[in-house]
């Protein structure tokens, strides 16, 4: 999977490189229009991180003319405005997700896996992880035969730490993926905690096993081995 | 007090005050006209009857007012008062009286002129009374004269302070006032004009700055977040995680105050587009995704909607909104306590148990207004806000031993 990430804040483009290359990703950079542009114009990607505010142009601009272009690569903007002008204009000049900064590398992980989903198997293809098999397109989880009756948030906790393993992933992180930036809730992480153990109980009643680990006073993570 | 009234009030004292002095002159300018007047129709009558005398002819006196009688005695005339019972009016009066030694036709005569002198107690009485009728007639036309100029020479004035009441830094921009044609007005109408022009033009570049810096800050922001959640991942003795831990963990508290405060902005601006949301739904929805958090807590939630309430607003927004008053009831509750949901087809009320004291309502909905909760003080806020924006009015009470928070269309209250 090659992945052109186009960001022009050079401490951010290194971090978001070098933690998709740990994933797994075959990373390029482009610090700015004009070189994403150049890049585009020489290679084919699966997916571009896409900053809409370039020093040389606007991402949104760039945007349009690798549709134009019939590229078929996945988009994820990135935006530092939480605007939903931006939003809804790069989601109708068919960016495929959303991201705001400041947003968890873990997150940023789920959503770039989600549109390769999306894109490259149609969402059917099954996830799985060690006992587990997870149906995307169905939001469905079995445990060898036994399926799991999950709470759709319950689903969405498990399919962020299978695609993050063996990452700690914060109380926040969590937190935000599950219920976004702006609900005030000041016992998030009760809340975390609780959603998480209904998880715990109901992987163990289907004669699971738990890989969660608990990195005290920290998150979580779901080890692999 | 009002401009008119102290008008008046100034008006009445110093009338008072003028008039006081004026009833003093009065009083002994009339006393003195009077004596003099009197003086000069004792000399009158003096001569006449001298002249009666000159021609022989027999003048009899009129007790008490005149009285003629024959005498060797010589001497100077001169002026007296003088008490006298008179019989007609059967009291004490007191009367001028004018002596005089004259000679006729070779007699000498002591002549007694008295004429009834008005009494001073009558001529204060008098002065007294009449000025004060003048007084009050004076106040009474001076009073309707002002309550006729409130209305025609204040009335722009009213007008103009209603219009500045209304202002509202929000809006933008400044205001314009109604023309009064009075020097005075028109020119405080002029400087107010100016000063919230330029107030407006401050207010807005300040936003900007303040809504461009926001945004700033979250590209650091998230160098900073993503490197700490990198250091995370490694293999750290726990003492440095743990340190590193505190360190992301108060970047990213900065980081979602920064975006509660750029959100806080943006319902301001009017950035989000309003469609018709039943709120019934998105209470429902809330409650679902709030559960575990309610079952935590083993609430009871009574939920009353015979009705349905619809807001022309952004589906955003009214989640934040009943998310907010919802984790607030739930947060704020006690274990095994109660929460009650009513909805009208004009509001909606939540109501939560909790601690046994009402708040203080001015105070909940202002920005870091918190109580020993680790939140950001700012859920109140955005709740406020949401409801301002959107001709909402939230009202909060405290009745039988719940905390209520009404949320109703403005103008139904």
């Amino acid at each position: 999977m090659k992945i052109l990430i186009v960001e022009d804040e050079k401490n951010l483009l290194e971090t978001m490189t070098t933690f998709l290359q740990q994933e797994g990703f075959v990373c390029e950079m482009a610090d700015s229009y004009f070189v994403a542009e150049d890049k585009l114009a020489a290679f084919d990607y699966d997916i571009i991180i896409l900053d809409i505010t370039l020093p040389d142009g606007n991402g949104l601009d760039l945007l349009e003319k690798i549709k134009i272009s019939g590229n078929e690569a996945g988009v994820l903007i990135v935006s530092a405005r939480n605007s939903l002008d931006d939003k809804l204009k790069g989601l109708d000049l068919g960016a495929d997700d959303y991201i705001t900064k400041p947003f968890h590398l873990s997150e940023l992980n789920s959503r770039v896996r989600a549109v390769l989903r999306r894109r490259k198997f149609n969402g059917s293809k099954e996830i799985t992880f060690r006992d587990f098999r997870l149906l995307p397109e169905e939001r469905e989880v079995f445990v060898g035969d036994n399926k799991l009756q999950l709470t759709p948030k319950e689903y969405e906790l498990l399919l962020y730490f299978v695609v993050n393993k063996n990452r700690v992933l914060t109380r926040q992180s969590i937190a935000e993926h599950l219920w976004g930036d702006y609900m005030d809730m000041a016992d998030r992480f009760d809340f975390v905690y609780t959603h998480l153990n209904n998880l715990r109980k109901k992987i163990k009643r289907s004669g699971g096993n738990d890989y969660i680990k608990t990195v005290y006073g920290i998150g979580y993570k779901m080890e692999a081995e | 007090m009002r401009l008119l009234k102290k008008i008046n009030q100034s008006y009445f004292i110093s009338s008072a005050v003028v008039l006081l002095i004026g009833l003093a002159a009065f009083y002994f300018l009339i006393n003195d006209i009077a004596s003099q007047e009197i003086i000069e129709g004792l000399h009158a009558s003096e001569v006449r009857i001298v002249h009666e005398l000159g021609k022989h002819k027999q003048v009899s006196g009129l007790y008490p007012l005149i009285e003629v009688e024959k005498t060797h005695r010589k001497g100077a005339e001169f002026i007296k008062d003088t008490i006298i019972f008179d019989p007609i009016e059967g009291e004490e009066e007191v009367f001028k009286e004018l002596n005089t030694y004259r000679e006729v036709n070779g007699q000498n005569y002591h002549i007694t002129i008295r004429a009834l002198v008005v009494e001073k107690e009558d001529i204060a009485t008098t002065i007294f009374l009449s000025i004060t009728a003048i007084f009050l007639l004076l106040i009474g036309v001076l009073y309707f004269i002002n309550k006729r100029a409130t209305f025609t020479v204040w009335y722009p004035f009213y007008q103009n302070l209603t219009i500045l009441k209304n202002f509202s830094l929000k809006e933008g921009r400044g205001i314009s006032l109604h023309k009064t044609g009075i020097t005075e007005f028109d020119e405080l109408n002029q400087v107010i004009t100016g000063l919230t022009e330029q107030v407006s033009v401050d207010y807005l570049s300040l936003k900007e700055f303040t809504e461009n810096a926001s945004h700033e800050i979250q590209t650091p922001l998230a160098v900073i977040l993503m490197n700490l959640e990198e250091v995370l991942q490694q293999n750290l003795p726990e003492e440095s995680l743990t340190k590193v831990y505190h360190s992301y963990e108060a970047a990213k508290r900065l980081s979602t105050l920064n975006q509660h405060l750029i959100l806080l902005a943006k319902i301001e601006n009017g950035q989000f587009a309003a469609g018709n949301v039943l709120l019934n739904d998105v209470v429902k929805s809330r409650l679902e995704v709030l559960k575990p958090l309610i079952d935590g807590m083993s609430l009871r939630v009574w939920v009353d909607m015979p009705v349905s309430f619809s807001v022309e607003i952004h589906e955003a927004l009214a989640e934040i909104l009943v998310n907010n008053l919802l984790s607030n009831a739930i947060k704020h509750n006690n274990e095994g306590g109660t929460i009650r949901i009513v909805i009208s087809d004009s509001g909606f009320e939540i109501c939560n148990t909790g601690k046994e004291n009402p708040l203080a309502e001015a105070e909940i909905f202002n920005r870091f207004v918190k109580k020993e909760s680790q939140g950001l003080g700012l859920g109140l806020a955005i709740v406020k806000r949401i409801c301002n924006t959107h001709k909402l009015d939230i009202s909060y009470r405290y009745l039988d031993g719940m905390h209520c928070f009404r949320v109703q269309n403005i103008g139904e209250v």
